[in-house]
């Protein structure tokens, strides 16, 4: 009797229990892989709000500078349009982040991506006076890019341009999602003639195609100088 | 898309398993350590199977010499399988009563092996390899989870001893992991390799399901599969330290690793049995293994072919900007705010940071068992940037040596 109760716990010790384990460790396992989720949510969440109240403060810094610059009487050479440039491409760039993060399709993404194009049109307008007034005129790229495909790859290497351009060259460019739904920005591609994404204005010239490297972009740029 | 959903299933896979084995070590912390009859200690025998390890054998030899263990109850049993160095005459420089030299032709481990245990006399057999250095206490804290009759083998702890160079330091982190790894098995009878650097063994086993296969390219895996599916305990002693000399060359690493690898293939199909049984080393463990082999081989091949799609987009881009590299170089005052925010807030990125937490708490409970290790600090970044590349490789060389069908050998 006691050698079978023996072998018996000796069956038992070889088939460990597990099945408790195996179930609370898939509950954990679970909490932890929402938690890093969540964890990653919250960060662009956090990222998404700080952007909102930059894009306040850019609208009031605009708009303030703008007067300034009204009420000076030597605006044409107290002008400059690298005031924001930093800031509005952090900004920028976080709201790709953001797309990335949260999806294309976040509405608060997209009307973020909307107040960010209106910010940027409302600053292309301010240099646009600028060249029509004053004699230290700044040359304007504007950009249209798209992030579906078949675009999508030539859209990121133009950009890819443009960024190295603007550190090499005194250069304003403005990049507009061709896709987004806004009116001012089919008002604006209807204006220069924009058809189909990956179209760049420089000077108010449209490229009837896209550069194939910075060199012809520079030519580009040097044969279309602002009148 | 495809890369994010196999880093999140493989993510899952590995937090279930870290968090299993915890909870398995747990219970195993409870458990007594059983001690050596010292009233009436068992005879064993130590089986050092060598091929051409001229310059290890005799410090192998010496450090089985220092075990502390009944001379009248101990033997050592040096097998030379044909070397053509001096592996012979180094060893016959130490043949005494304690210990027997035999010499073969060269047939392989398990052959070696297999001569040695039909020399011994031990209740109980150590396999050795001619390379391993061990501390005195091995044999008896081994001898001692034998207490139960089911208990048929019983595994050391394996460190490596002082990595140099950066290969080296990669295998220390892998082993200590090791060291976690086994005891989380050990409380799940789910030990799937005996080691053949220091494992002992009941003799009653080879008497009654024969001794280790010889032309197998790993022995010591398929005796522990072979002593699993016949319903018996594998134990793990962790007072048993065991020093190894791992390969310090990429082309020695990748033979040992190609060798491991396609005998794992080899006998998880030859034992496959062992998936349908209600353990958890047959519902849990091993499928896990498949899995992320699996898994690992399945992101190499996205891994590859998205940088071979990305390779001709940057090429592209680069064309663009005449391949003008200082330009790419842009710093300003929101630089390393947005570079933090865009690593930290990807999922990918906490995970990867979960995960070095895991091997931290893995190598700290390592760490506390095998007391000497050097520069763990060193080691554990250099392991963490190529570990899974050397992984992927590896497996992939394994699936396609077992796909065409091709020899591999042991060296």
């Amino acid at each position: 009797m006691k050698k079978k109760t023996e072998a018996n716990q000796e069956d038992k010790d070889v088939k460990v229990p597990y099945l408790r384990k195996m179930v609370l460790a898939f509950v954990l396992a679970t909490i932890i892989l929402v938690g890093v989720f969540f964890a990653g949510y919250s960060m662009s969440h956090y990222k998404y709000r700080e952007v909102t109240q930059s894009q306040e403060g850019l609208r009031y810094s605009l708009l303030s500078f703008e007067i300034e610059r009204e009420l000076a009487e030597d605006s044409c050479e107290a002008f400059d349009p690298y005031l924001f440039t930093e800031e509005m491409d952090n900004m920028g760039s976080v709201i790709g982040i953001l797309e990335n993060r949260l999806g294309k399709r976040n509405q608060a993404i997209l009307n973020q991506k909307r107040t960010y194009s209106l910010l940027e049109a409302r600053h292309l307008i301010y240099v646009r006076d600028h060249n029509n007034r004053c004699d230290n005129k700044v040359p304007i790229i504007i950009f249209f890019y798209s992030n579906i495909k078949p675009y999508q790859e030539e859209s990121e290497r133009l950009g890819f341009m443009l960024s190295t351009l603007k550190k090499s060259e005194n250069v304003m460019i403005y990049s507009f999602d061709s896709d987004l739904e806004a009116s001012f920005l089919s008002i604006l591609k209807k204006k220069y003639g924009v058809e189909e994404p990956n179209t760049l204005i420089v000077n108010k010239k449209l490229l009837t195609s896209p550069p194939k490297n910075i060199d012809e972009l520079k030519a580009i740029l040097a044969d279309n100088q602002i009148q | 898309m495809l890369r994010e959903l196999l880093i999140y299933i493989a993510s899952y896979i590995g937090l279930f398993t870290a968090i299993f084995y915890v909870l398995g070590l747990r219970r195993r912390r409870e458990k007594k350590i059983p001690k050596f009859p010292e009233h009436n200690p068992p005879k064993v025998s130590i089986i050092i199977p060598a091929y051409n390890e001229e310059k290890g054998i005799a410090a192998t030899i010496k450090s089985a010499l220092s075990a502390d263990y009944p001379r009248d109850k101990f033997e050592i049993i040096v097998v030379d399988d044909g070397s053509t160095d001096n592996t012979y005459k180094i060893a016959e420089k130490f043949k005494s009563k304690l210990v027997r030299l035999f010499h073969k032709e060269n047939g392989g481990k398990g052959s070696a092996l297999n001569l040695g245990i039909s020399k011994s006399n031990g209740e109980f057999i150590f396999t050795m390899d001619a390379d391993s250095i061990i501390k005195p206490n091995s044999v008896k804290n081994q001898i001692a989870y034998f207490d139960k009759p089911k208990v048929m083998s019983v595994a050391p702890i394996i460190a490596i001893y002082k990595p140099r160079n950066i290969l080296e330091r990669v295998q220390q982190i892998e082993y200590l992991l090791g060291v976690f790894l086994r005891e989380a098995f050990a409380s799940l009878n789910a030990i799937h390799v005996t080691p053949g650097a220091f494992s002992s063994y009941r003799r009653s086993f080879f008497d009654k399901y024969g001794g280790f296969k010889e032309n197998e390219l790993v022995e010591d895996l398929e005796m522990a599969l072979r002593i699993q599916a016949k319903g018996y305990i594998i134990e793990n002693c962790m007072t048993a330290i065991v020093y190894t000399h791992p390969p310090r060359k990429f082309r020695e690493l990748a033979i040992q690793r190609r060798r491991w690898f396609v005998g794992l293939l080899r006998n998880i199909a030859k034992y496959k049995e062992l998936f349908s049984r209600k353990t958890a080393l047959g519902a849990i463990v091993l499928p896990i293994a498949v899995a992320a082999i699996i898994i690992s081989l399945a992101l190499t091949s996205v891994a590859v072919v998205r940088a071979l799609i990305n390779l001709r987009k940057e090429l592209l881009m680069l064309n663009s900007i005449n391949f003008n590299f200082l330009s790419l170089i842009d710093f300003n005052k929101y630089s390393v705010g947005l570079f933090l925010f865009s690593f930290f807030s990807s999922p990918i990125t906490i995970l990867a940071i979960v995960f070095v937490i895991i091997v931290i708490g893995y190598l700290y409970f390592a760490k506390s068992k095998v007391k000497e290790h050097s520069q763990i600090a060193i080691s554990l970044p250099l392991f963490l940037v190529l570990y899974s590349f050397l992984f992927a490789f590896w497996w992939v060389v394994a699936f396609l040596y077992s796909f065409l069908d091709k020899t591999v050998s042991w060296r």
